[in-house]
């Protein structure tokens, strides 16, 4: 039982050693039964890390030979060269066989990413491949079909080796050019964005005037008197400065007659009808009613909320019921 | 007085209003400026279209106010002495000299009513002008005075043959120049023209109460409401400045369309007439049972109490009515209280 476990184990280390077998031992494919093209890249240097670089290869294998599809480059293989990792892995490979009855065309996009990178200028390069090729008749007659190389220079700086950048930069090809596209996409939904928001501020400016300098009277009411303490002078001042506010804003003398035009102007003022009403009693307590008995305390503090309300009125803003306060004179 | 009896004197002069209101129809507030003219003891003008009910209106008042009632037509050929005697031969064959309409009732002439003044001429106004102002006359060589007297006028704009136009020194002394138009009223247009008790005047005004207020009161509660009604300083501050733009609204940015503010006025309201403008004002207040004088008081009686005292320029002239209306309102509406 020992001995078969032993056995065992020989047979799968040799079949493993099998599959790596480096392929350069078999003979070369005679040249009339199989062809190989090559479409490199036309841009051979400035890879940086993250690059992708496409290359596609047909072969053309005639029969009875078959080309054995295991041999293909693996997803993920780290390329070598010497030992030393390249820097450089296949990221993608895609197959396409057509058969007829002469012989079969394969086609294979491969597709290459740069990993590596440096402060000066390196050449590297794809190594050249061997995929197989055999008679299915003959399974023990394989034989070897190269692929070239590919060399490229993951640096636009300067070149070692047999790249030169001034060869690269054909007149006859033209400039790499960024895919505009995607930025011009972009600008044009810049640009929608911008105008919407022009059209948005037009909107707010033409409809809620509380854009800077426009209207603002009673904020600057607000603004003065919030802080204050209560005095008489301070409450003729603000009662004063309140009237004007109403005043600038009808252009013209506000009273209780022409309340209808205010609202006219400004609805919003409409919501705080009872707190306007409350406001000229204040006033003719203070300034026409030698009698009248007035608690200044309250009543200042009242009118900074008022003044707030007005402000708020002033900017189309609806005064929430709720805020309102009652007062009893 | 006391306040119990101004009080008291409120609801008479608020039954005054009711009753007149109950034979004139669609006139509220001339009812109420006229009432407010009379308890501020000051001559009223009406002025306004033919057949409007200037005169029956001021005949519900006579009825109501109670004292002696005289009225005169004012006519081309109406003389001075029209108004203080008359001649005339007797049954008796010899020629008789009576009092005319200022002298008939004697110190209780409580209304004298002129239709029509502007028909009368100007001698005529001239001594309409003294017994206005200083309510006595001097004839047969005795002076009368007629401590009670307040002076009813009416006129209409439309026609201007054959008038003569009321001196500024004779308007000035009308407390109010009070403008009356139709109703607009549906209803009410409907019941003045089909309501049959509408038609005969006459028989209408009887129906209001006779000598609801004691005449021979009305200038002590006149003084009381003067007296007792206060105005303060900001109000003070306000009048004046109404006062100034009388004068030169200009000053106060007052702008009327097609008019230059700055060449309009001539001469502007009389210290006469802002201090009628005040007593009004005060007579308001007290309808309104407040015991001081707000700025709505002024706005109230404003427009009658100043307009027809203002001299304009010529060239704006024959656009008085339109002109005056809109300047006193724009003086409201620009000159800032407090």
């Amino acid at each position: 039982m020992h001995r078969f476990i032993q056995l065992c184990i020989l047979i799968f280390f040799v079949h493993s050693l099998s599959a790596y077998e480096d392929p350069r031992k078999y003979p070369d494919i005679d040249p009339s039964f199989a062809t190989v093209s090559v479409i490199d890249p036309e841009q051979k240097v400035g890879y940086t890390v993250g690059d992708l670089l496409d290359r596609t290869i047909v072969v053309k294998v005639k029969k009875p030979y078959q080309l054995i599809e295991e041999s293909l480059p693996i997803v993920g293989y780290e390329k070598r060269y010497r030992g030393q990792l390249l820097g450089m892995d296949l990221n993608k490979i895609s197959f396409i066989k057509q058969d007829d009855k002469r012989e079969s065309v394969h086609t294979i996009q491969l597709q290459y990413q740069i990993f590596t990178n440096n402060v000066v200028a390196k050449p590297a390069f794809v190594t050249a491949d061997y995929y197989r090729i055999m008679d299915p008749a003959k399974p023990d007659d394989v034989f070897k079909l190269r692929i070239p190389e590919l060399t490229i220079a993951i640096s636009p700086i300067a070149i070692f080796g047999d790249i030169k950048v001034e060869n690269d930069m054909s007149g006859y090809r033209g400039p790499i050019l960024i895919n505009a596209a995607p930025y011009l996409k972009n600008l044009k939904v810049a640009i929608f964005v911008l105008l919407f928001s022009i059209f948005i501020l037009i909107y707010i400016y033409s409809r809620f005037t509380w854009v800077p300098k426009q209207n603002k009277y009673f904020s600057y009411v607000y603004r003065k008197f919030k802080k204050t303490k209560v005095s008489q002078d301070n409450l003729e001042d603000l009662l004063k400065a309140l009237h004007d506010g109403f005043d600038k804003t009808l252009n013209q003398t506000l009273f209780l007659e022409n309340l209808h035009q205010l609202y006219q102007q400004n609805r919003a003022f409409k919501y705080i009808h009872n707190e306007i009403e409350i406001f000229f009693q204040i006033s003719r307590g203070v300034f026409f009613e030698k009698n009248k008995k007035i608690d200044n305390e309250t009543i200042y503090d009242w009118l900074k909320q008022f003044a707030l309300h007005c402000r708020m009125c002033e900017r189309k803003l609806i005064v929430d019921s709720n805020d309102l306060v009652k007062l009893k004179i | 007085m006391s306040d119990q009896n101004l009080a008291e004197w409120r609801k008479l002069a608020l039954s005054l209003e009711g009753e007149v209101n109950k034979v004139i129809v669609g006139q509220s507030e001339v009812i109420r400026l006229i009432t407010t003219s009379i308890f501020a003891r000051g001559h009223v003008l009406l002025e306004g279209d033919v057949g409007v009910g200037k005169t029956t209106i001021l005949k519900a008042f006579a009825r109501c106010i109670g004292g002696g009632y005289e009225r005169i037509e004012g006519t081309i050929d109406l003389m001075p002495n029209d108004l203080i005697y008359h001649t005339y031969l007797g049954d008796d064959g010899k020629p008789h000299v009576d009092n005319g309409p200022i002298l008939r009732s004697g110190e209780d002439l409580s209304i004298f009513f002129f239709n029509e003044i502007n028909r009368a001429r100007p001698q005529v106004h001239s001594l309409l002008l003294r017994i206005m102002a200083e309510k006595t006359l001097s004839a047969f060589n005795k002076e009368y005075s007629f401590p009670h007297l307040i002076v009813f006028a009416d006129r209409n704009q439309v026609e201007k043959e054959e008038t003569f136009e009321i001196p500024s020194a004779a308007r000035d002394r009308f407390t109010m120049e009070i403008p009356i138009g139709i109703p607009t009223d549906d209803k009410i247009m409907t019941d003045l023209v089909f309501d049959t008790k509408f038609h005969d005047a006459d028989k209408l005004i009887e129906k209001a109460k006779s000598n609801l207020l004691k005449f021979n009161k009305l200038n002590q509660i006149s003084n009381d409401i003067q007296n007792n009604i206060d105005a303060t300083k900001k109000l003070e501050t306000y009048a004046l400045n109404l006062w100034k733009a009388s004068s030169h609204p200009e000053l106060f940015n007052i702008k009327i369309s097609g008019v230059d503010t700055g060449r309009l006025i001539i001469s502007g309201a009389s210290p006469r007439g802002i201090s009628m403008m005040m007593k009004c004002a005060r007579v308001n207040a007290w309808f309104n049972n407040r015991s001081s004088v707000l700025p709505e008081d002024i706005h109230a009686i404003f427009h009658e109490t100043i307009a027809h005292r203002l001299v304009f320029n010529p060239v704006y002239e024959l656009r008085r009515t339109e002109i005056a209306r809109e300047l006193t309102h724009e003086m409201l509406n620009k000159v800032s209280a407090p």
